[in-house]
């Protein structure tokens, strides 16, 4: 579904991504695991086009659509929950009487209330959801995740790995970017490790030795940088 | 149209804009009602003629600054909160973006003039003129070309150089607009090398007096000159087509 070839992309001439190469089956939870500053956004914003390419290659199956739900969410403030949704819905020009009903039935798939409650008086975990609300607009086949735990507490993370189980158990293909590495370890099937931008070593949940994500991780990008 | 409604939507629903009209209103109301005094070299001005125009100087001058402060923040904000990400993968075209965030600027600069416009409807009131009162409509939609050029310019700006610069440059742009015949005489009197800088800084300036001259035409039973409209007109085109060909940089994440 995607492939990316010797991916290579520099700020300033300091080298962010250097010859990364992945693939993303239909149908799997893909984990693209580093420590923070590693390269893992980066890489996500080229995927999408936010970003140039420096060298390598991008290759997406035709006619695929894609979701993406940044790291850190922002939404207009002074809208509620229906209507962001409603607002990217609009962009992606999804006709209204369709839309109704997809805002409702997301809002209920993410456990957001359709409520009047404005964005601007939302919590953390709020706009975590409406971040996965608007990236499932449109049922597209491919949902690129950042972060998705980024900044909740422990119940607020539980909420949304028990959130992304379900959106696998719907048959959707995922790709995370994490560093919490028990959350990778639950949801995901398999996944790249990358420290400074470089290829460390790659994890399957079906083939790991009886070793734990961590053990693997640890061995392979080293526990001062973690 | 998407994007412009929201924008606008925003916009509206923050109280800064009302709360800085409402101020511009208390101001214009002070001095059109007889609440308050203007005087001009000792002598107090009460002439409905007079104080008319000066009226709509203010409600031109306030309207012009408030439009450069409500259009500053919409685009440059949008880049830096990163909501433009979400818009960008969603395949909408830079130019329509910054376009409906534009005309967004726009509207809601129409609407703190309207807000301004309730000062010059208690004035008219104030001074026996409610059979005038329809000359309001298209007083307002004339100075609406100000509004538009300003924001448009704001926008434009907003978009080129970092949001403090444009702030600075759209707010100097607009003053040397509402003084636009001052620096015409000055531009003669100066001559040599400042006079020429003057006389090229002119050209690139929207004329605001110039359409809040005709405007006052419009309030008083005249009649407008076609051409100064036009020129006003023509300057909310070149920044509006400037902001559809200027791109950002190609890697978007460096805003």
């Amino acid at each position: 579904m995607l492939e990316c070839t010797n991916l290579t992309k520099s700020y300033k001439k300091k080298c962010v991504v250097n010859n990364l190469s992945f693939s993303v089956e239909r149908g799997e939870i893909f984990a693209f695991l580093g420590s923070n500053g590693a390269g893992k956004t980066t890489t996500i914003k080229m995927i999408l086009g936010l970003t140039g390419i420096d060298s390598g290659q991008i290759r997406v199956a035709e006619g695929i659509r894609i979701g993406y739900s940044p790291e850190t969410p922002y939404f207009p403030p002074f809208l509620n929950g229906y209507e962001v949704l409603d607002y990217y819905a609009g962009i992606q020009r999804i006709p209204k009487p369709e839309r109704r009903a997809e805002i409702s039935e997301l809002l209920d798939t993410v456990g957001l209330e359709n409520s009047r409650t404005r964005v601007k008086n939302y919590s953390k975990g709020m706009l975590q959801r409406l971040a996965l609300g608007q990236a499932l607009l449109g049922d597209p086949d491919l949902l690129i995740l950042d972060e998705p735990t980024a900044g909740l507490d422990a119940l607020g993370r539980l909420e949304m790995m028990q959130l992304i189980e379900k959106l696998r158990n719907g048959g959707r293909t995922i790709l995370i970017n994490s560093h919490i590495l028990s959350d990778i370890e639950r949801i995901c099937d398999r996944g790249i490790i990358i420290k400074k931008g470089v290829q460390m070593g790659t994890w399957n949940k079906a083939d790991n030795n009886f070793k734990s994500l961590e053990e693997i991780f640890l061995e392979l990008v080293g526990g001062t940088d973690i | 149209m998407t994007i412009m409604v929201t924008a606008l939507k925003e916009k509206i629903r923050r109280k800064d804009l009302y709360i800085v009209s409402a101020i511009g209103v208390l101001v214009l109301l002070l001095f059109g009602t007889g609440s308050g005094t203007l005087s001009i070299d000792g002598v107090a001005v009460t002439d409905y003629k007079v104080l008319g125009p000066i009226m709509l100087t203010v409600v031109n001058a306030v309207n012009c600054m408030l439009t450069v402060v409500t259009s500053l923040g919409t685009i440059p904000n949008e880049y830096e909160r990163g909501t433009s990400h979400l818009v960008w993968i969603r395949k909408v075209p830079q130019w329509r973006y910054h376009g409906e965030l534009a005309l967004a600027n726009v509207l809601a600069g129409l609407v703190s003039e309207a807000i301004l416009f309730a000062a010059m409807f208690v004035f008219m009131l104030a001074n026996q003129r409610a059979d005038q009162l329809w000359r309001l409509l298209p007083t307002y939609l004339i100075l609406g070309i100000n509004v538009a050029a300003v924001s448009m310019l704001t926008s434009l700006l907003s978009v080129i150089v970092p949001k403090f610069a444009a702030g600075a440059i759209a707010a100097g742009a607009a003053l040397a607009g509402i003084f636009h015949s001052l620096l015409g005489l000055l531009k003669d009197m100066v001559g040599g090398f400042g006079g020429e800088l003057i006389r090229y800084a002119l050209k690139l300036i929207p004329d605001l007096h110039g359409v809040q001259a005709q405007a006052g035409k419009i309030l008083y039973g005249g009649r407008a000159e076609a051409h100064v409209l036009l020129t006003g007109l023509l300057a909310i085109y070149v920044y509006t087509v400037l902001l559809f060909i200027y791109k950002t940089t190609s890697d978007r994440t460096a805003r």
